[in-house]
């Protein structure tokens, strides 16, 4: 075997070559692509398809009558609370991909080139951010079928969706955080499966807020995951939305800038 | 000196409480192949992690053709292709996807990283299993592969790290062939391994580094010299009799591999050795002098055997 590695045209490598926008997207784009690739067709059918389908039936099926009885529109109600579900779940991949890459060595590699040093961040939230739009699609689609409707126009339905992203790449913020420290990306995505529950159960994900023993309330009606499911049932049924949605909005500014110190750091170690 | 080379003094690199490096100190030429051979934990892993910028050095300086790995970080990953321990490569993706995508990341036009991507397949013996992914490569196919990603655009600075733990005899024979047509290209590289006869074979200068300090460097001839003399090899039985009897009469005495070796040795000793066992009436099967092996040279460098079996875990990188 011959090892001749040939010639190829000299890249000036410029110290600068890393630098720009146009280099951040670039190449942000083309691990986007890489990471989609790396992502198995069945995986995703089933987990991002298949399970919000039977989580909004299921919970229409078990609690819709009972909570009609309350006067609550549960087939309303209920999806922007799988979507939140699900947008945890997609933070939970990103940092199970990022554990993953960096037990490989491909993180390692990628950091070892001259390419902009965000594109990895750019090509992981990329990635996450269509997963997202699709858990969305289906699950918005299949509410639809069940009875639920954006009520107050299309604008507000853009926000929703835009809310909901804008979300699960908060959260990813902080999984990845978890994700970048780790080389075991099943230890990190089991833990994290146990801890997302608990923020989840505890808001007015699948009940209303005052369902909840008067201990507990205020926290339930004040913490983050019920300040962004209040801001997507205002921005699907309509009515007052400024103040939700701004509350929202405060808190995933403030996660993210939490959540994106820790990452940063995160990154800047792993090997 | 500018040009291709690597500059390292003085880097030290702390985790917690634990020193990983401490004053380490070597050059790599333009153009040479330097080897840093120590057993795992010794600080390779982390030397090359700092000299590629992926970690940041907590004192001393370190440069990689001219660029100062603190200063200019930019400069040094254009300047540098880092092959890691691992063999980071895509597997659901074939070897020719892997190739393309570094190519595109690294600005070569689409024909471009095609082109470079088939040249390099063929280079490296990959090109029957170029559309294939490469959860189906053997061992060594994966290395190759792993090191035709880092050669995707050329640097003047090549690393590799452990190219050849884990690998099968006929993969770390195909890796060397591989290196061994680097060196002839004029390459700079730098390559660490624990393996004494790696180092050996395909390093014209050594470095050899234990607990974060280097401990000594040289040419491989240069250090088997540092050991003194040369050493003389007995095969004979019983063993502990053999044993005994030399070292009544002689220094240096050890047991090591199925075979007694008395280090230190010139002629005088071969005749010294030959008479104690005459007059033992231990019956020689086989008497002899021969240069140190590198195993023998760390061992006399550093107080203890290198110690690594091959295919042992790999080097742990620090927290």
């Amino acid at each position: 075997m011959t090892a001749s590695t040939g010639t190829v045209p000299a890249t000036g490598a410029a110290p600068s070559s890393e630098a720009g926008l146009a280099n951040l997207f670039g190449q942000g784009l083309l691990l986007a692509g890489r990471n989609i690739r790396l992502t198995s067709a069945a995986d995703t059918v089933s987990t991002m398809v298949v399970f919000p389908v039977i989580f909004v039936f299921g919970f229409l099926a078990l609690f819709g009558n009972l909570l009609r009885t309350h006067g609550v529109d549960y087939a309303q109600f209920l999806p922007p609370a799988i979507v939140v579900q699900w947008m945890f779940s997609v933070a939970i991949g990103a940092a199970f991909a990022f554990a993953a890459d960096r037990r490989s060595g491909m993180l390692a590699r990628y950091r070892s080139l001259a390419i902009s040093r965000g594109a990895v961040v750019v090509g992981r939230m990329a990635a996450d951010s269509l997963r997202a739009l699709l858990a969305i699609a289906v699950i918005v689609a299949t509410g639809y079928v069940a009875g639920f409707r954006f009520q107050a126009g299309p604008l507000a339905a853009l926000g929703f969706v835009a809310l909901a992203v804008a979300f699960a790449l908060a959260v990813s913020a902080g999984t990845s955080a978890l994700g970048l420290v780790s080389r075991d990306p099943e230890t990190v995505s089991a833990t994290l499966h146990v801890l997302y529950l608990p923020p989840l159960m505890v808001s007015s994900a699948f009940v209303p807020a005052d369902a909840f023993p008067a201990w507990i309330e205020p926290f339930v009606r004040h913490q983050p995951v019920t300040a962004v499911l209040d801001a997507l049932r205002a921005l699907a049924e309509g009515g007052p939305t400024a103040g939700p949605v701004l509350k929202a909005v405060v808190w995933l500014a403030g996660l993210l800038a939490v959540f994106s110190i820790a990452a940063v750091q995160a990154f800047r170690r792993a090997t | 000196m500018h040009g291709g080379g690597v500059e390292v003094e003085g880097l030290r690199k702390v985790f917690g409480k634990k020193t990983a490096l401490e004053e380490v100190s070597f050059t790599v030429e333009p153009g040479a192949v330097v080897g840093l051979l120590g057993p795992n934990g010794a600080g390779k892993t982390t030397a090359v992690n700092c000299l590629s910028t992926l970690l940041p050095l907590d004192g001393g300086r370190a440069s990689v053709a001219g660029h100062d790995v603190t200063r200019d970080p930019a400069g040094v990953r254009a300047s540098l292709a880092l092959t890691g321990q691992f063999a980071a490569v895509d597997d659901v993706l074939t070897g020719r996807q892997n190739l393309v995508l570094f190519g595109r990341l690294l600005k070569l036009d689409r024909p471009a990283a095609a082109a470079r991507a088939e040249e390099l397949l063929t280079a490296f013996g990959l090109g029957a299993a170029a559309d294939q992914p490469v959860k189906s490569y053997s061992g060594g196919m994966r290395r190759r592969l792993d090191l035709a990603a880092s050669l995707v655009v050329k640097r003047p600075v090549v690393v590799l790290d452990e190219p050849t733990t884990g690998l099968d005899p006929a993969g770390r024979q195909e890796m060397w062939d591989v290196v061994a047509g680097l060196r002839e290209e004029g390459v700079t590289l730098l390559l660490t391994t624990q393996y004494l006869e790696e180092a050996d074979r395909l390093a014209d200068r050594i470095v050899l580094i234990d607990h974060g300090r280097v401990v000594a460097e040289g040419t491989p001839g240069e250090l088997k010299k540092r050991v003194g003399g040369q050493v003389c090899e007995v095969v004979a039985e019983p063993r502990e009799q053999v044993l005994r009897t030399l070292r009544e009469r002689l220094e240096g005495v050890e047991e090591s591999g199925g075979t007694v070796t008395v280090r230190g040795a010139d002629s005088d000793t071969l005749a010294e050795v030959v008479a104690a066992l005459r007059e033992a009436g231990i019956e020689a099967d086989d008497i002899r002098l021969r240069r140190p092996t590198l195993d023998e040279v760390f061992f006399a460098l550093t107080g203890h055997r290198s110690g690594q079996r091959r295919g042992e875990e790999r080097e742990e990188v620090g927290s």
